[in-house]
């Protein structure tokens, strides 16, 4: 008799396991519907990577020490001395940036499919919320390192808060623990980033997907027709949707070792609070809200760059038409590719904004609004 | 009574008052500005009062002349019972009257030379190591610049006025302030300060070997030290090719402009010269190239501790072959610098080979991404037969 027959033995003298075998058998066997494709895989990927960030959290933890004094010295640790420290670095790091993109692509997916209407809006909200803690959590953790570059694009994301009307000042002493960023500051991220944070999205993906397998995945069909997926008729999700995963898990495993190996997390130079480095940026995440509030006053900015996020809030709630389909919303299509449009474009103009670029042999200084001004010979030391 | 003599009885009561309270009031109140100064002096800390140096009222009192200021001060300064609860040394004014301040005053009753209170103030005076002090390492240049700055006063004694200007042009005064290096050298550092005197042709070595003791031990074993003791003007030791207020870092590029001084027709001479230079900017090339190299590494998380440390050596051998040059002694040159080679190779060949493992790990993708995307074959393949 194989050790599996006993254990369940042993268990059902104590506990319903029939029940349990039944819940567990018909969530993975669940029928998908038929629409379901690569594209829905993106949740999981996402999920997979959330796990990925906790588990070499966990192991950088080991060594990481949060204080001015040895932060950076306990990343270099990691990094050159920890037994694969970086490779366990890199994909904590890499893999942030991947699950960004992930939810991002998983976002726009439910957006362009519909999939947010009716009944599912909370799981949307909940998606947004989602969102907005993943990037909290790339935002806190890119101080943590301690380098030049964190510290001064945190001063730099910090004093945004600072714009707030009436409790701006006050929000910014909170979130730095002072006037500057400092060792104060530092402890802050480093609480939030692996004790509230990691809570936090853990409650809320369990939501979101508790929600998902409860209402199941959403088809094209307008609401209010949609009808149960009769037997024989779906996807299985296992093995079918999980053997599709597993081809995308692959390739995401493989881009990211390609990017840890080819484009290695850089260790940097230690902060210094009295040496301000030059083309401080945030992360490619922030960089199109970071473009956006050059052109305007700091409040107004900041108003302006808070519109996308409550319009995606609440979106569910605004477009509530029974239609799903793309083509039959087209205004919503048109909504959702300026916004793509815009974010790029403006993304675009952060990252070259404060460079110098040669164009057709010319050198051009970029503005701090990605304006080009060229230079000329003298400027540019070669006047003779 | 009419409203004009009321106001005039008035006026006349005010007036009595007025000076009645002024003849109760110590004469320190009536010196504002001086009050002003004085408070918060070391004077003023330590406990002293206005009477403590001036004897009479200072409303009525002359100025005193700089003698009697300079014995003035002696009376506390040179008490070893007052100095010594500050730690104060009490040879001030002896040391002074060496100086040359001292003897143009003490001497020849020379009232222009600057006494105790031209450099350290009056009423203000503050300790030394207060950054707002006169006599502060950052501020004594400007101090003595008040008088050797003073063209027409230095012509009178046939001295140049430029020499502050000078100092501030040199290396020194950018360490002390532009860098807030007060161990770096000001004007009294080699002039001294109460003992003001400046050095001799021969002293001038001895001067700056207080600081740079192991160039100033090779320079007595050169050549250039026979020539510098023989006198008649010929090698003013560390002037001859550094200069002196405006002394400039040092650099190899030092020797094409003070070797050619004395050796211009000299190709034997020359030839040792070109063969230092050689020597020490080879090692200076090796030692940036591979710094940079190192830094580079470090910053994208290598680990180079092993090769800091083998930088930190090289910088020891390169600052070694820049002192011993002044030996001129080419067997002694030689082999420091190709130790200083040795270790630029050996830190260059270990950043190759961490280069080497960073290239192992991206040919390390090739089978990683064999396995991931047989794995991704796989497991199309199987949905495929599932869904047929």
């Amino acid at each position: 008799m194989s050790i599996y027959p006993k254990i369940r033995l042993w268990l059902n003298d104590r506990y319903d396991v029939a029940t349990v075998e039944q819940f567990v058998d018909s969530q993975i066997h669940k029928p998908l519907p038929k629409e379901t494709g690569f594209w829905h895989t993106f949740g999981s990927l996402s999920l997979f990577l959330f796990v990925n960030q906790i588990v070499t959290g966990v192991l950088l933890m080991i060594y990481y020490r949060p204080t001015t004094n040895t932060a950076f010295e306990s990343v270099r640790y990691i990094m050159t001395k920890a037994h694969f420290g970086w490779l366990i670095r890199g994909l904590h790091a890499w893999g942030a940036t991947l699950m960004i993109l992930c939810v991002l692509i998983h976002m726009a997916r439910t957006f362009f499919m519909g999939a947010y209407k009716k009944p599912r809006e909370l799981t949307w909200v909940l998606g947004v919320a989602i969102f907005g803690c993943t990037v909290t959590f790339g935002f806190t953790g890119y101080l943590l390192p301690w380098n030049q570059l964190s510290y001064w694009a945190t001063t730099v994301g910090t004093e945004i808060t600072g714009a707030i009307p009436w409790a701006g000042q006050y929000l910014k002493t909170l979130l730095r623990g002072g006037e500057g960023v400092s060792g104060e500051t530092l402890a802050r991220f480093y609480v939030l980033h692996v004790v509230i944070l990691p809570w936090a999205l853990t409650g809320l993906i369990a939501t979101h997907l508790f929600l998902m397998r409860v209402q199941g995945l959403a088809t094209m069909v307008r609401f209010g027709e949609e009808k149960p997926i009769e037997k024989g008729h779906g996807v299985p999700f296992f093995p079918h949707h999980v053997l599709k995963e597993g081809v995308i898990f692959c390739l995401l495993i493989g881009a990211l070792v390609t990017l840890i190996v080819l484009l290695p997390v850089e260790l940097g130079e230690k902060a210094d609070p009295f040496v301000t480095p030059e083309g401080i940026k945030p992360e490619w995440y922030f960089l199109s809200t970071y473009q956006l509030l050059k052109y305007f006053p700091k409040t107004i900015g900041l108003f302006v760059s808070l519109i996308p996020q409550v319009l995606l809030l609440l979106w569910p709630f605004i477009d509530r038409s029974p239609e799903r389909n793309p083509h039959r919303r087209l205004w919503a299509l048109g909504i959702g590719v300026v916004a793509l449009v815009a974010a790029l474009v403006f993304g675009l103009l952060g990252y070259i904004s404060e460079t110098t670029i040669t164009w057709r042999g010319e050198k051009y200084e970029l503005d701090v609004y990605a304006k080009p001004h060229k230079v000329c010979p003298a400027e540019n030391g070669n006047a003779h | 009574m009419n409203a004009a003599r009321r106001i005039m009885l008035a006026g006349a009561l005010c007036w009595s008052a007025a000076t009645a309270f002024a003849a109760d009031t110590p004469w320190t109140d009536k010196c504002t500005e001086q009050t002003r100064l004085f408070t918060g002096s070391a004077h003023q800390a330590a406990g002293l009062k206005c009477e403590d140096c001036h004897t009479a009222d200072p409303k009525t009192q002359t100025a005193k002349d700089k003698q009697t200021i300079a014995e003035s001060c002696a009376k506390c300064h040179a008490d070893v019972r007052k100095m010594n609860p500050y730690g104060l040394p009490t040879d001030q004014l002896e040391s002074y009257k060496t100086s040359k301040h001292g003897e143009a005053l003490f001497s020849k009753g020379d009232q222009r030379v600057a006494v105790c209170t031209d450099c350290h103030g009056t009423h203000d005076i503050l300790k030394v190591r207060s950054p707002e002090a006169r006599t502060h390492p950052s501020n004594i240049t400007d101090t003595c610049g008040r008088c050797h700055s003073n063209e027409k006063l230095m012509s009178q004694y046939k001295l140049p006025s430029d020499v502050v200007a000078k100092y501030k042009t040199s290396y020194h005064a950018h360490l002390v302030l532009k860098k807030g290096d007060f161990s770096a050298p000001t004007c009294v550092t080699c002039h001294g300060n109460h003992g003001a005197m400046p050095p001799g042709t021969k002293e001038v070595g001895q001067v700056c070997g207080k600081c740079h003791v192991r160039q100033r031990e090779l320079f007595e074993k050169s050549p250039h030290a026979e020539a510098a003791a023989a006198g008649a003007g010929l090698f003013s030791e560390c002037v001859s090719c550094h200069g002196n207020h405006a002394i400039q870092k040092a650099s190899p590029e030092l020797f094409q402009t003070s070797c050619i001084q004395c050796h211009a027709k000299d190709p034997k001479q020359l030839a040792v010269r070109t063969a230092t230079v050689g020597l020490i900017r080879a090692a200076m090339y090796g030692y940036s190239q591979a710094t940079t190299q190192v830094q580079a590494a470090t910053i994208r998380g290598l680990p180079t501790d092993d090769d800091q440390l083998l930088l930190q050596e090289v910088k020891t051998q390169v600052t070694q072959l820049e002192a011993l040059q002044h030996t001129l002694a080419m067997e002694q040159l030689k082999p420091i610098a190709a130790h200083a080679d040795d270790l630029v190779r050996q830190t260059q060949a270990d950043i190759a080979g961490l280069e080497k493992l960073e290239w192992w790990k991206r040919r390390g993708l090739i089978p990683v991404w064999a396995f991931l995307l047989s794995m991704a074959a796989l497991f199309w393949a199987k949905r495929k037969q599932l869904e047929s």
